[in-house]
Order: structure tokens, then C-alpha cells, then sequence
């Protein structure tokens, strides 16, 4: 996997004595977290905390704050007009907002799975170009536009990069076991999904972040990752466990049975 | 039947992410097709993604870069606003769902098996990158594999029958999980033939003299 750009992500902050303590006062918290943390997302539906990508991330933020100018959610509905926009009109001062954002991102992510700098740049163009092509097939109800692009960005750099294939389902198939009919009360909605998971990631510390980042987009095991922050192993593995615990019950819950 | 035997977390992030082996990866689709609880936590997943894409640091794209897109872009025909085309399931049956069907050249009545073993059938199938291995395995009613433990993971997705693992009894749609620690003796349930697809990383060790002897010639 790709040594990539690493090391600006893994800016943290605090000192390396500081983490233990983190861990073992996160240990304590860690059972309350885990079944408050969806109940809480969805308690403060409507007033998100802010954007995570500061390092500043205080570490009991599951305090809900006041919509923001930066907020993710009116950036997600300002990203979800200028896709719309490039579909019905083919504005380009909206595509130039979402090529801002997106495409130093869509880069970086691309190295991160091994691309070199022109490789990813290459990638990151058909990305955007697929963007606009396509700008007619997103839909918000099923997706805020940075996981849409996501998964435009990730199957590109699959395909372009790895020569590799991801195969995925066909929602036509004959096979296909459909989805079940619940009952509208019980109906999660994909918007709600995407803000729970938000909203969770966003209750995590940077340095919990970071963790679920080098496994997620770099796919480091334990040892790698505590190599790469130059952590114990012990750290990273409470760290992940403490992470992942609150992540599952986004990743368990939704379609509210389980079974 | 409802599925009781998910795809695990760490697996299903894995695919979300795009780093996961495609062998793997096949089944999750296959196990995504017949699951829609996990159809759900795979939407849960892919906006762990875009979440994460937003939180990247910025990486510098090079003028010219965005000079090439805007070109592109302006040379592109224009496209109707279209409806999203609607969900129509094509007609028929299938017992074997995509993207497995395509990967094994079609439905169970379509296969093409070889012999592995006594009242054990294989069908390889082909994938690329990555060490691990992808087989669809058809087991006679009532067979017990031979008592084998693991060198690395290995997923199992049973499509018909049923298979008795540990304490647990799969039906089609289940997975079952093993890792270096299990040991087990897995055996079909007494009705019909079971078909699985297994995905391994590494070759199994099998307990019996006999059954080592013979695995180099069955490459399992």
C-alpha cells in the first residue's frame, strides 16, 4: 500500500504521554457511547456540529452546535445545487465550486491508494469529467454529493489504477432478494443514514480519526499503523476498537432490526 | 428465510473503500444481492467514504489539470435531464445471483463441475490481483469435509442447502468467517446438495494424514 501523504493527516497534536490517558478516560465512556451514539445523531438532526477536517476536534464534541456558514450540511445542499445546476444548464462557475473542493481531494485520495502524482491527476480528471457527464444521475436522496463522488473516485482508481475489478450488485437481477417493505415509520432514510455516520465520526477525537482513516483509505493493519504514528500497538488497537464500537452502531442499526 | 450470518464490518468497510481483494469482493456483491440489512449498512459505508474524502488534506492539482477538464467538459454533448432510470427486475429465475453468474458463466443448471473429492464437486472461479482464491464448492447431502484449520481467512457463502458449521447451522444467503484459530468440521445438511462459494488466502491445513496427502493434487 502506498506510503502516500501520510504525514499531514497524521498531525496530531497532543503529546505522546497524553494518548494513554485519553484511551483509559475514553475506556470508561466508551459503553455509554456506544448506545447513546445513534440515538444522540439523531436527536440533534438539524444542528450539525462542524466540518471534522480541523485538527482542533475537542474530545467530547457530541455537542451539538448551530448551523454554521461551514456547516457540512449546507455544504452538502450547496454541492447537490451545482451538480443540479451542470445538469439542467451546464454552469461552469458551479462545476469551478466543486472542482475546488473536490478535485485536491479526489487527488489526494488516489495517492493514497498507491497512484503517483500524475496517475492520480489523471484519475482525478476522468473523475471530473464523469462528474459532469453524469450530473443528471445523482440523486440527493440517495446520497450527499462527497459520497457520490466517492464512489465515482473509487471505482475509477480500481479500475485506471489497480487493474483490478470491485464486482457489484445489479439491483435488476433476477436473483436479487428485494428490500423489505417496512412500515413508514420504520423506513430509514439514506439522508438520515448519511448524517448519523457524520455525526458519529464527528464525536470522534483526531486521534481516533485518524486511525479509522489509515485503515479505511489506506488499509494498514494494526502494526503498520502503529509503526506509521509511531504508537504501541496497544494504543492503535484500543483506539480502533473504541472507533469502530461507535461507527458500528451506525453500521448495525439501520434498518432498525438486526436480524 | 432471513439471513442470520452477515458480512462483518471490517470486510464490508474494506469493500467500501475499494481495498478489498477481488475474490472477496465478489462474494460481498454476491452476499449484497440476496441482503438487503446489508445493502443498508454497505449505504452506511460508502458515506464513511464521502465523509472521509471531505476530511482529506488537499493535495496541489496542477493548472494545467483543470485547464484539460475545462476543455473536456466544454466538448461534451449536451445530455437531457433524464429520470433516473427505473428499477425493472429482469424476468425469470436464477438461482445463482450477479455478479457470481457472470463470473462462472451462468446459472447453477448452466455449470460445468469438476471432481474434487469423494461427493465434493468444484468450479474455480477466475479473479484478479490479490493472493486470494475463489471456488464455488458443491457438497452431497450429508458430507463431512474433512477436519481442517486454517493459515489465513476464509469466507464461505452458502447459495443452496445448508451447512452445519461449529454450532451453527447457514442457509443460503448466510457467511460464515474463519481465521487462523478455527478449527472445524463443517458438514451439508441432510436434504440437499449444499453449493458455497469459498474464498480463501491461504491454503487449509487439514488434520488427517490422508486428507494432506492428497490436497496438493485438489490445490485447495
Amino acid at each position: 500500500m502506498s506510503a502516500g501523504a501520510i504525514s499531514t493527516i497524521a498531525t496530531v497534536r497532543q503529546n505522546p504521554t497524553s494518548w494513554a490517558s485519553t484511551v483509559i478516560d475514553r475506556n470508561r465512556q466508551s459503553l455509554s457511547w456506544q448506545i447513546f451514539g445513534v440515538a444522540l445523531a439523531r436527536r440533534f438532526k438539524g444542528r450539525s456540529s462542524k466540518a471534522a477536517n480541523s485538527q482542533k476536534t475537542s474530545e467530547h464534541q457530541m455537542v451539538a452546535k448551530g448551523t454554521e456558514p461551514g456547516d457540512p450540511r449546507s455544504k452538502a445542499a450547496e454541492f447537490a445545487e451545482c451538480i443540479s445546476k451542470i445538469a439542467t444548464e451546464r454552469s461552469e462557475p458551479a462545476f469551478d465550486i466543486l472542482f475546488r473542493h473536490f478535485a485536491p481531494r479526489i487527488k489526494s485520495y488516489c495517492m493514497r491508494m498507491g497512484a503517483d502524482d500524475s496517475a492520480a491527476e489523471e484519475i482525478t480528471q476522468e473523475a471530473l469529467v464523469s462528474l459532469w457527464r453524469n450530473a443528471a444521475q445523482f440523486d440527493p436522496s440517495k446520497a450527499s454529493p462527497s459520497t457520490w463522488i466517492f464512489t465515482i473516485a473509487r471505482n475509477l482508481s480500481i479500475d485506471r489504477f489497480r487493474r483490478s475489478r470491485r464486482p457489484e450488485f445489479d439491483p435488476n437481477d433476477p436473483a436479487l432478494v428485494p428490500d423489505d417493505q417496512e412500515p413508514p415509520d420504520r423506513l430509514v432514510e439514506q439522508i438520515d443514514i448519511e448524517e448519523s455516520v457524520r455525526n458519529v465520526m464527528d464525536s470522534l477525537s483526531a486521534n481516533e480519526r485518524n486511525v479509522v482513516m489509515l485503515s479505511f483509505y489506506d488499509d494498514l493493519s494494526h502494526s503498520e499503523i502503529s509503526r506509521r504514528l509511531s504508537l504501541p500497538i496497544g494504543t492503535v488497537k484500543s483506539r480502533m476498537r473504541l472507533a469502530f464500537a461507535k461507527l458500528r452502531s451506525t453500521l448495525d442499526a439501520q434498518d432498525g432490526a438486526g436480524k | 428465510m432471513t439471513i442470520k450470518f452477515h458480512v462483518s464490518n471490517d470486510i464490508l468497510v474494506s469493500y467500501s473503500a475499494g481495498t478489498l481483494d477481488e475474490a472477496s469482493s465478489l462474494l460481498v456483491a454476491t452476499h449484497l444481492a440476496l441482503c438487503p440489512h446489508c445493502r443498508a449498512r454497505n449505504r452506511s459505508a460508502d458515506s464513511l467514504g464521502g465523509y472521509l474524502l471531505d476530511s482529506l488534506e488537499e493535495a496541489p492539482v496542477s493548472s494545467a489539470m483543470k485547464d484539460a477538464v475545462l476543455t473536456r467538459v466544454r466538448s461534451e454533448p449536451s445530455v437531457g435531464v433524464g429520470e433516473a432510470e427505473p428499477v425493472s427486475r429482469t424476468t425469470g429465475d436464477a438461482i445463482i445471483p450477479d455478479p457470481l453468474r457472470s463470473y462462472v458463466g451462468g446459472d447453477l443448471d448452466e455449470l460445468h463441475w469438476r471432481r474434487l473429492a469423494p461427493r465434493v464437486q468444484q468450479i474455480p472461479v477466475q479473479t484478479t490481483g490479490g493472493r486470494s482464491k475463489a471456488r464455488l464448492l458443491r457438497f452431497q447431502s450429508g458430507l463431512t469435509v474433512p477436519s481442517h484449520g486454517h493459515n489465513g481467512r476464509e469466507l464461505t457463502l452458502v447459495l443452496t442447502g445448508s451447512l452445519c458449521d461449529r454450532d451453527s447451522i447457514l442457509y443460503r444467503g448466510d457467511i460464515a468467517e474463519t481465521d487462523e484459530r478455527t478449527e472445524h468440521q463443517p458438514f451439508a445438511g441432510p436434504d440437499d446438495d449444499c453449493i458455497c462459494l469459498a474464498v480463501t488466502d491461504a491454503p487449509l491445513r487439514f488434520k488427517s494424514k490422508m486428507a494432506r496427502l492428497l490436497q496438493p493434487f485438489f490445490g485447495i
